[in-house]
Order: structure tokens, then sequence, then C-alpha cells
């Protein structure tokens, strides 16, 4: 079956379509809400949610955007909603630092390891640096979406990268320790 | 050492090509949260709207028993209508309703359920819409206001504008009108929500924004009618506060569900076709022959009558009924119907009883006019000289002349009732040709009742039975065939079997009254 035909038959709330579209898409937007969240069980909700929502409301998905594109705003969504009744956005008084550029050394980082550190960072800075840096969001977008500043997003954004760094580099000093 | 990469880009790279695959529990629950839940919902509704039917029917029978006796046939349809056109332009503006609501709840921080749906369709909306919606228009908003506290503000005008693109592309000219009446009343409500909002929180608005994040919201509702009065736009404070109820409401995995399990219903009721949307209501006037008779031996008039032959009389029977279907299979239906019934017993001897030298003498003890001894018949003043014997009983050798001049009378009794039905309506074969089957009771109210004695062609009144209660039941069953001409127009076809029960008080011999009727007619749906 045709992607279209798949699209059309979901409409039509056929759970064999939604298996299809499911398997398609799943490890996309898993990997997409394991970075969104704090840990696996956080991104298996998300998930869940993600694609209950998906499949409620693809009568309004229209074919002129890609489909993925469009399921992935929904993961994004998801996630954001998740934090918005912690109180994530909520404003707090700190003091705004510099964008900064921020480069590292990208050998013998994992996946994991890079996962694991993104979903260790406080909750709005991992929605910043995934929107920005992983994402494609630009400051404005985010700042929308998260009710905050731009000049906060862009804040965030840097202390994100440099609590990344710091955690890389413990990270390496350690390995490179224990190889000694 | 190897070369220094940005940061961003490490990330990028490493991610790109990380798909891993989520346990399989994740996909059995998203299978059963979209393909039961429906079921689930569904049991809670159900009592819900079988109990308003309840409510329906139990009106309508005490209105039936005030009016009982007269003519009521139009009076309860009428009812039926009103609250059906009621129905249907309340389901036009559910959704106005549900923002009104949201406007004024998400004001006192309430998380109702109505706002929750509110915030998830819209937040459902963007996701949507930010598929066609273009980056400039963000933009141009976005110089207008630069100071950061007015962010919320631009955020709700992006989505305004968004929102009004998705309205203008996507919606059914319905959704549109729909929307163009709410604005008129929302805006009312929203300009004063918003000034009682604005003087409670006036002073903070400001700086509150940096620090509570519950008055936060309040405080872009403040500013958005500021926003709102300074480009002149009717319907953005409406849109605004439905999208702070988004930002402000939770994302609790059981107000997703909720929200998306309502967003269902709302969406019926606009414009997408989905499985549960038809027409629950529908009212159908109907016709139709009836044909009375009695499954044993015996007799409603008296006992000497219980071996005549007797036939029963094809009448006519109308009226009207509204059901509810209350899911696709099953519908409750009720209705008021005018239904006539005729009965006639005959070989009946009339003969006079005029007190003749001749008769006082010559009839024995044995044939004695049963007049006035048919307890059953309350006769009318001028018919009492006449006595009606049973044929049968008698044996005619031995029986005066006198009695034998007349031995072709039948007792014709005639009742009328006006009937409720309540009746429940499975539906067997759902096609263009639909079957059903049919099982309820009506109560019968007694509106006519005459006996006549028919004799070589002359019919006279001789009074009315007394025996037949004033109220009485009806068990009734049968099978619909209806005939969809459109979508919205039936024609059905329906024989019932209508098992009387308590009509008659004191019945000779094994008298079981019922009646058959193939009711004929229309059937309208909204």
């Amino acid at each position: 079956m045709s992607l279209e035909q798949l699209i059309k038959s979901c409409k039509n709330n056929d759970a064999k379509a939604q298996s299809q579209i499911y398997k398609l898409y799943a490890s996309k937007l898993f990997s997409l809400c394991l970075k969104y969240s704090r840990n696996y069980s956080e991104a298996e909700d998300n998930l869940q949610d993600a694609f209950v929502t998906i499949f409620s409301k693809i009568n309004q998905y229209k074919s002129s955007g890609s489909l993925e594109g469009w399921m992935k705003r929904i993961a994004i969504n998801t996630a954001l909603l998740r934090y918005r009744s912690a109180g994530v956005f909520d404003i707090i008084n700190e003091d705004q630092i510099e964008d900064v550029s921020v480069e590292i050394d990208d050998e013998d980082v994992t996946i994991d390891f890079l996962l694991k550190i993104i979903q260790e960072l406080p909750d709005r800075y991992r929605l910043v640096f995934n929107l920005y840096a992983l994402d494609g969001y630009s400051h404005k977008e985010i700042s929308e979406m998260l009710s905050i500043s731009t000049g906060t997003s862009k804040s965030n954004l840097a202390r994100a990268r440099l609590i990344l760094k710091e955690k890389i580099e413990q990270h390496k000093a350690m390995s490179n320790s224990q190889s000694l | 050492m190897s070369d220094k990469k940005n940061i961003d880009r490490v990330f990028q790279e490493k991610f790109k090509d990380f798909e891993p695959m989520p346990s399989d529990a994740v996909w059995d629950n998203i299978h059963d949260k979209l393909h039961n839940k429906k079921r689930k919902r569904r049991v809670i509704p159900i009592w819900w709207q079988l109990g308003g039917v309840a409510a329906i029917l139990l009106l309508m029978l005490t209105v039936g028993g005030v009016f009982n006796g007269n003519d009521t046939d139009p009076t309860l349809p009428i009812v039926d209508n009103q609250t059906e056109k009621k129905d249907e332009s309340n389901s036009k503006t559910t959704i106005d309703d549900a923002n009104n609501n949201s406007n004024s709840t998400q004001l006192t921080n309430e998380d109702t359920s109505e706002s929750n749906i509110d915030s998830f369709e819209s937040m459902v909306d963007d996701t949507q819409v930010a598929d066609n919606s273009s980056e400039n228009n963000d933009k141009t908003n976005y110089t207008n206001n630069p100071q950061p506290n007015k962010l919320n503000n631009n955020s709700s005008i992006k989505k305004q504008n968004s929102l009004a693109q998705y309205n203008k592309e996507d919606q059914s000219s319905s959704k549109n009108t729909t929307n163009a009446i709410a604005k008129v009343d929302s805006q009312k409500e929203n300009n004063e929500n918003n000034s009682e909002t604005k003087n409670a929180i006036k002073t903070n608005s400001e700086l509150d924004a940096l620090i509570n994040a519950s008055k936060k919201d309040d405080t872009a509702i403040t500013e958005t009618e500021s926003n709102t009065k300074a480009q002149d736009s009717l319907n953005n404070t409406e849109n605004a506060i439905k999208e702070d109820a988004a930002e402000e409401l939770t994302a609790q995995k059981n107000a997703i569900e909720d929200a998306i399990a309502e967003n269902k219903n709302e969406d019926d009721t606009t414009d997408e076709k989905e499985e549960d949307k038809f027409n629950r209501w529908s009212v159908s006037p109907n016709v139709a022959p009836v044909y009375f008779n009695t499954l044993g031996e015996g007799s409603s008039i008296h006992s000497q009558f219980n071996s005549n032959a007797k036939s029963g009389d094809i009448n006519m029977s109308y009226g009207i009924s509204g059901g509810y279907a209350v899911n696709k299979k099953l519908k409750v239906r009720a209705g008021v119907n005018r239904v006539t019934l005729g009965y006639s017993t005959d070989n009946v001897i009339a003969y006079s009883t005029l007190p003749t030298a001749a008769n006082t003498t010559v009839a024995p003890q044995a044939f004695q006019p049963v007049n006035n001894q048919i307890e059953n018949i309350s006769f009318k003043n001028d018919t009492l000289n006449t006595s009606y014997l049973s044929a049968p009983i008698i044996s005619l050798e031995n029986a005066p002349e006198i009695i034998k001049t007349n031995p072709n009378t039948s007792l014709e009794q005639q009742f009328g009732f006006i009937e409720v039905p309540v009746e429940l309506e499975y539906k067997v074969v759902d096609k263009k040709l639909g079957v059903n089957i049919i099982g309820g009771f009506s109560t019968m109210f007694l509106s006519d009742n005459e006996i006549y004695a028919v004799s070589e062609g002359n019919r006279t009144l001789i009074g009315e039975a007394n025996n037949i209660n004033e109220v009485s039941y009806s068990a009734n069953f049968g099978v619909g065939l209806n005939y969809g001409v459109t979508e919205k127009l039936n024609i059905n076809l329906e024989p019932m079997f209508k098992y009387q029960i308590n009509t008659f008080n004191n019945t000779s011999g094994d008298f079981q009254p019922y009646f058959i009727g193939v009711y004929t007619g229309l059937s309208f749906k909204f």
C-alpha cells in the first residue's frame, strides 16, 4: 500500500493501516521523544500519547506537508505539553549569558552517552537545545513555543551547550584515566 | 587529537541515524486507546442517554394522562419536535459554548475538562497549521512587539492567524458560520472577563509575569485585550484566550485522553465524517389498519356469548412517534397514536321486550330477556326495551316464536384509545432496506366506547361497555422494514402485534384481546 492509501485508511480509523504507519515512523519519533524526555519510560509515554493524537487527528493532516514533519511536530508538542503543567517554563530569575559557540572533540562519544547527558539536562535547557540545535527551530519560534523570551532561549541554549561540553569532557577524562 | 567540532553538529550527526525501536507495549497501548476507548466511553453515555429518553417518556405519559379521553394527537409530538429542534441548534453551537465556557473557566484558573478540550484542540490545530502557515506572518507580528513580556501575546496572535487561515482552508462553511456567530457572543463575554481580569491584576501584570506562573496567563489575556483594540480585530481575543488556555492547561495523560475523546465528539458535530456520525433523532408519522381479536374463546360482553361467532373489525390507527438512536443498532422511540378497535359478536337474537300479554306468558323462565342482566353494558335509556340473547345457546325448536323473529343481529363493540407506545427498535439488517425487531409496551387511555346493535343493515347505538378500564396496557412486538429514500427520509412498514393487558376488568371465558396493525409511515431523521 502506498503512503497515501495508508493515510486514507487511517482516516477511517483502520487498525491495520495505523499499525503500518506506526511501524514506519515509530523509531524516528521515538528517537525524538527520547531526547525531549527525562528518561526512557517518559519517552515511551510521550510516544504513545503522540501517536494517539496523530491517529485521532489524522483527518487534519493535509498532504501538502510531509507526514513525518507533521508527526514530529505533534510529538514535540506532546513533549512540551507534558512540561507545561510541571512549571518548567516558569521564568526563573537567572543571569542571561551570551550565546557561545562550543566546540568539542567528538571522538569516543556514543549516541547512548549523548542521549544520557541530554536527558540529564534541566528540562528547559534540554527543550531549548533540542529545538534549536537538533530540530532547527529558531529562537523566535522557541520563545513562542515555551513562552519565554528570545533572550532566555539564547541563554538557555548557551548554558545547555556548556553543560553538555563539560560532561563530555568529564567523560573523556574518566575514560582516559581508566585506560591509563 | 581529532579536530574540534561544533557541539551542535556532533549531536546532529549522532542523532541522525539514531532510530531505536520502542517496546511492543507502546503499540499495544496506542491500539487499545484508539479502538477500545470508544467502547469503554460509550458505556456511561448510554445510560445518560437512556436516562434522558426515560425522562421524556415519563413526561409524555404524564401529559397523556392529563389529556386522557381527548383527542391529543398533535400535542405530544410537538413537545418532541421542540426538543429535537433545540438539539439541532445546540449541536451547531456546541463548539461556541465550549469556547465560552473555557474562557470563563480559564480565567478562574480551573482545569475543567471543557477547557481541556479547547486547549488541546487548539494545540493540535496549531500543529496542523504549522504545515501551511508561512513564517512571514510570525515575523511581521513579532517585530511589532519587541518587548519580551509581550511574547505571549505574539504567540497568541500568530496562532490566531494560523487558526484563521486554517479555518479558511479546511473547515466547511458551516463551521465558519458557526465561528462567525460565536464571535459576537464570545467577544462580549471576553470583554467582560478581560476587564475584570485587568482590574484584578493590573498592578502586577508586568512584574508578575516574570515571577508568578499562575498569573502569567492572565497577564497575557490583559495584554491581548489591548492588542485587540489596537488591531481592531474582533475575533482575536477569542482565539487568544483559547490559546492561553492551551498554554496554561496540563499535559497530563488523562487530560490528553479526555481531550482526544471529546474532540472526536466535537468533530462529529461539525464536519468530519466519522463512525458515530449519524442522525440520532427521528420523527415518524404513521398510519395503520388495525385488526382486533381475541386469542381465547370468551366474550367481553356476557358469558352467554362465549361460544358465539365473533369477528374482529378492521379499523384505523394513526399517530406520530419520535425516536432517539442510542447507537447505530438501538433506537428508543415513543409516540402517540389514535387507535380505534372494533369487535362484533354475531348470532345474537334481539327482540323487543315491550310487555305484551303474549310475551309475558309465553316466554318460559329460561328465556327471560337478559337485558340489564348483561351487566357489562350500560344501556342507553331508549334501548332498554330490546333484549339480546345468544342464538347458539337457545334451542330454536322450543324457543318462543317471538325470539326467532330476529336471529341475525350482531353486537358491535367499538372502542378507541389514545395509545402511547414506548418501544425499542433493534436493527438487524442495516442496509438501504433495513430490518428491525421491535419490542415495547403501550399505555392505552380509553377515549371511545360504544356498543351498537346491527341488524339487517340498521345500526343502533345501544350503550357502552362498562367493563373497559380507563387505562390499560399492551405488550408490543413487531418487525420493521424500512427503506431509505434519502439519508434523512425512510419509508417504514411495521407489522406489529399488540397483546392487550388489563383492558377489561370483567370478561367472561378466556378473553385475551390483541390487535394487529401494519404501521406504515415516513420517518424523518435529523
